[in-house]
C-alpha cells in the first residue's frame, strides 16, 4: 500500500499547531467539498483531505501516526513494521471510505465488530449511505433503456477489514432522464456495524457533454451552419435530431443567431417533451476562383446594401 | 479485490412522491430539521400542512446536500440555505454560458 502524508495532503508543516490543522483543514474541505466544488477529482480530493484531518487532528492518532518516522514520501510503498500492533481507538464511527493506509494504521484493531467485545454492550450502527456517479452519453438519455455499471463498495469482512469488491448492476434508464437525477438502491451501501442495516446507494445521472448538441432542461439547442444563399431565399433544410433527421423550412430573409423551433424534438418528459433549437449560423463560402469572384462582385454591384447604416 | 457475479435490475421511474415520515427515514433526519429547512425557504413542499406535506426526490437531494454541507463545512442552517440558493444560481449561468458559447456566439462568427 502506499504511504500517505497527510500534513503534504493539509499544506501543513510537521510542526503545525492544532489551530493550523484545523484552518487548512477547513479550507480545503471548502475548495473541494463535492457539492460545492467543479474541480476535476473534487471528491478524491475532499477524500484524502478529510482522511487527513482525521488523523491530525486527533492529538493520540497525530502521535501515532508521526511514530512512524518523517523519512518516508508520500505514494511510497508502505509495509507497517514488523512489530506493528495497529491502534486501538475505540468505536470510531465513519470509518468506512478512508485509504487502505489508514485502515491498516487506526482501522481493523479497533473495529466494533470484531471478537472480544462480546462481553460489552452489542453495538449497532447503520452502514453509510453510498453515491455514486453515471455518466451517460446524450443519446442513452434519449432513448432510455439498459445499463450495466460496475461499483467498488466497501465491505467489512469477518476479521472486521475493510475491503472493496466490486459489484455489478444492471439498471433500466428511462427515457428522458436528466443530469442530477438521482436514484435510491434501499439498503446497498455499506454494511452496518454490529446487527446495524445496511446503508442506502444512491446513484445520481450525469449526461456527457455531446460535440453537436447542448442540453438546457428537456430541450437540445443545435447551432446549423447555412449558406448566404439559403438564408436569403428560403430553403428546406435536413436537420440532425437525437430522434433522426427532420426536415426544416428556413424562412426567406434569415439571419445569422436566429433561434428556430422544432416542437418536441428534445428529450422525452411528461407532459410534455422538450424541444430543439436550431440556432442559424451563416458560412460565406471564400472567392477562390476568378468566376467565384466575379459572382460575389457583381452582387456587391447589383444589391444596394449597407449593414453598418446605423452606426452613423 | 473480488469480483462478483451479482446482478440486481433496478429501474430509476418508481421515484414517487413522499410524505414527511418517509422524507425522515431516508434522509436519517427529524420532523424538526424539516420544519427549520421549511422556514428557511430551503425547500418548499407540495401541500400547505404537515400532514398533506408531499416531498420529490429533488427535495431529498437538496437535503442531503445541505446535510453534507452541515457537516463537513460546519456552516449553519441558513448558511446552507444561503450555500444552496448561490449554487443554484451559479449553475444556471454556468448552463447559459455554455449555450452561449456553444451556440450563440458562433452563429456570429465565420470559419
Amino acid at each position: 500500500m502506499e504511504y500517505k502524508d497527510y500534513y503534504k495532503t493539509l499544506g501543513v508543516s510537521r510542526d503545525a499547531t492544532p489551530e493550523q490543522v484545523k484552518q487548512a483543514y477547513r479550507k480545503l474541505a471548502r475548495k473541494y467539498h463535492p457539492d460545492v466544488s467543479k474541480e476535476t477529482n473534487a471528491e478524491e480530493k475532499f477524500k484524502a483531505v478529510q482522511e487527513a484531518y482525521e488523523v491530525l487532528k486527533d492529538s493520540k492518532k497525530r502521535k501515532a501516526y508521526d511514530q512512524l518516522g518523517s523519512q518516508w514520501q508520500s505514494g511510497q510503498e508502505f509495509r507497517p513494521p514488523p512489530n506493528w500492533q495497529g491502534f486501538d481507538f475505540g468505536s470510531e464511527e465513519n470509518l468506512g471510505g478512508f485509504s487502505d493506509f489508514f485502515e491498516s494504521i487506526f482501522g481493523g484493531q479497533g473495529r466494533p465488530r470484531q471478537s472480544g467485545f462480546h462481553h460489552q454492550r452489542p453495538f449497532k450502527q447503520r452502514g453509510r449511505d453510498e453515491h455514486a456517479k453515471i455518466s451517460i452519453p446524450l443519446e442513452e438519455a434519449f432513448r432510455g433503456g439498459d445499463k450495466t455499471i460496475h461499483l467498488q463498495v466497501p465491505e467489512i469482512d469477518a476479521h472486521g477489514h475493510m475491503h472493496h469488491k466490486t459489484r455489478t448492476l444492471k439498471i433500466k434508464i428511462p427515457q428522458g432522464v436528466t443530469p442530477g437525477q438521482q436514484m435510491r438502491l434501499t439498503n446497498q451501501g455499506s454494511p452496518g456495524i454490529g446487527q446495524g442495516p445496511s446503508g442506502d446507494l444512491y446513484l445520481e445521472i450525469d449526461i456527457e457533454p455531446h460535440k453537436l448538441y447542448t442540453l438546457q432542461g428537456h430541450d437540445i439547442y443545435l447551432t446549423l451552419p447555412i449558406t448566404p444563399w439559403e438564408a436569403a431565399l428560403g430553403a428546406k433544410i435536413k436537420v440532425p435530431t437525437l430522434g433522426g433527421s427532420v426536415d426544416l423550412k428556413i424562412a426567406q430573409g434569415s439571419q445569422a443567431g436566429q433561434k428556430l423551433r422544432l416542437k418536441g424534438r428534445g428529450l422525452p418528459a411528461k407532459p410534455t417533451p422538450g424541444d430543439q433549437y436550431v440556432m442559424l449560423q451563416i458560412v460565406t463560402p471564400p472567392a477562390k476562383t476568378e468566376a467565384e469572384r466575379a459572382l460575389y462582385e457583381k452582387m456587391a454591384k447589383d444589391i444596394p446594401f449597407n449593414p453598418r447604416e446605423h452606426l452613423f | 479485490m473480488a469480483a462478483d457475479k451479482e446482478i440486481t435490475v433496478l429501474s430509476m421511474e418508481a421515484q414517487s412522491e413522499l410524505s414527511l415520515e418517509e422524507l425522515c427515514e431516508i434522509c436519517h433526519v427529524t420532523h424538526e430539521f424539516i420544519r427549520e429547512l421549511i422556514e428557511y425557504g430551503a425547500i418548499e413542499p407540495q401541500g400547505i400542512s404537515i400532514e398533506v406535506w408531499r416531498f420529490n426526490p429533488n427535495h431529498m437531494r437538496k437535503i442531503q446536500i445541505i446535510k453534507r454541507l452541515q457537516q463537513d463545512l460546519e456552516v449553519n442552517l441558513p448558511g446552507a440555505a444561503l450555500a444552496m440558493d448561490l449554487m443554484a444560481q451559479i449553475e444556471e449561468m454556468r448552463s447559459q454560458l455554455e449555450l452561449l458559447e456553444k451556440h450563440i456566439f458562433i452563429s456570429f462568427k465565420n470559419n
